[in-house]
């Protein structure tokens, strides 16, 4: 297992322990971690953060998503019915 | 065993009329995926130009090499997730070739329940997830199926072997992670924007 990999290991377990405290304990240990590990706490508060964001991108769904997108091309070798779909 | 499991071990096995079958499938699937959800607007077709878009990418590729229902599933979305970045790029190109120049390119319109929100990044949130991929290829993973893909939880469940608890956890990760890294990637943008 590589440093990084351990890094990210120790991110998701303080982010799991942290999730269900109520705010100021989670606070308190925040701040107490920050002294030894600054970097991981601000990885994991910038995470809890996140967690208690509104709904966003990943709340929607791709064809809602990409009505405002014009696609490349439109015509083509596209299955089409069965007798003319493309040979693949 | 599904009939997309059998179209593939009898595609492997050199039949073209499986293979071909499986292909459709795919198809079928992308179209599906394209489509979830939408109630009436023009979403349909923008989705259908897209699935056309996808259907052509996967006609270059080989699609033989598909070896088990869940790496089916898994170039679905992976297809799916390219043809929108690929569809975002070449708009936001285009946009920066007229007559003026675009600030960001968070523009995309957001509907449905994101209706208030900001326009959200599809590239940061590609960005984003390209990063997730290298700290933990699973939750990536689990995004591409149930973003990009539309599967519904139960259904990665039942493709993955993982229990509905612990795919919520892990979605729970990878969303705080990728909206973490979404905003830091504006804070980062908003810094370089003059007022």
């Amino acid at each position: 297992m590589t440093a990084s990999h351990v890094r990210w290991e120790a991110v998701i377990a303080l982010f799991d322990a942290l999730l269900e405290l109520p705010e100021a304990e989670r606070q308190r240990r925040l701040e107490v971690m920050a002294v030894t590990a600054p970097e991981l706490v601000a990885e994991v508060a910038a995470m809890l953060a996140a967690d208690q964001r509104e709904p966003g991108i990943l709340e929607t769904t791709l064809a809602l998503l990409v009505m405002d997108i014009e696609p490349i091309s439109h015509a083509g070798d596209g299955p089409g019915e069965p007798d003319s779909k493309a040979d693949p | 065993m599904t009939e997309i499991t059998v179209l593939i071990e009898q595609a492997q096995k050199g039949d073209r009329k499986a293979s071909e079958a499986l292909f459709a499938a795919l198809y079928d699937e992308l179209k599906r995926l394209a489509r979830y959800q939408v109630n009436g607007s023009n979403a349909p077709m923008q989705a259908t130009s897209l699935v056309h878009e996808a259907y052509c990418k996967l006609a270059r590729a080989a699609t033989l090499t598909i070896n088990d229902r869940q790496h089916f599933y898994a170039t679905a979305a992976r297809v799916m997730r390219q043809v929108v970045l690929d569809a975002v790029r070449a708009r936001d190109a285009q946009r920066r070739g007229g007559e003026f120049q675009m600030v960001a390119l968070d523009t995309l319109v957001l509907h449905g329940a994101a209706a208030d929100q900001p326009g959200e990044d599809v590239l940061a949130m590609d960005a984003a997830l390209s990063e997730l991929e290298q700290r933990d290829a699973d939750l990536a993973r689990l995004v591409e199926l149930r973003f990009y893909g539309g599967l519904e939880l139960s259904e990665i469940s039942a493709l993955t072997d993982r229990s509905e608890s612990s795919l919520k956890r892990d979605w729970r990760r990878a969303r705080a992670f990728l909206y973490a890294r979404i905003s830091e990637d504006r804070r980062e943008n908003s810094k370089g924007t003059p007022q």
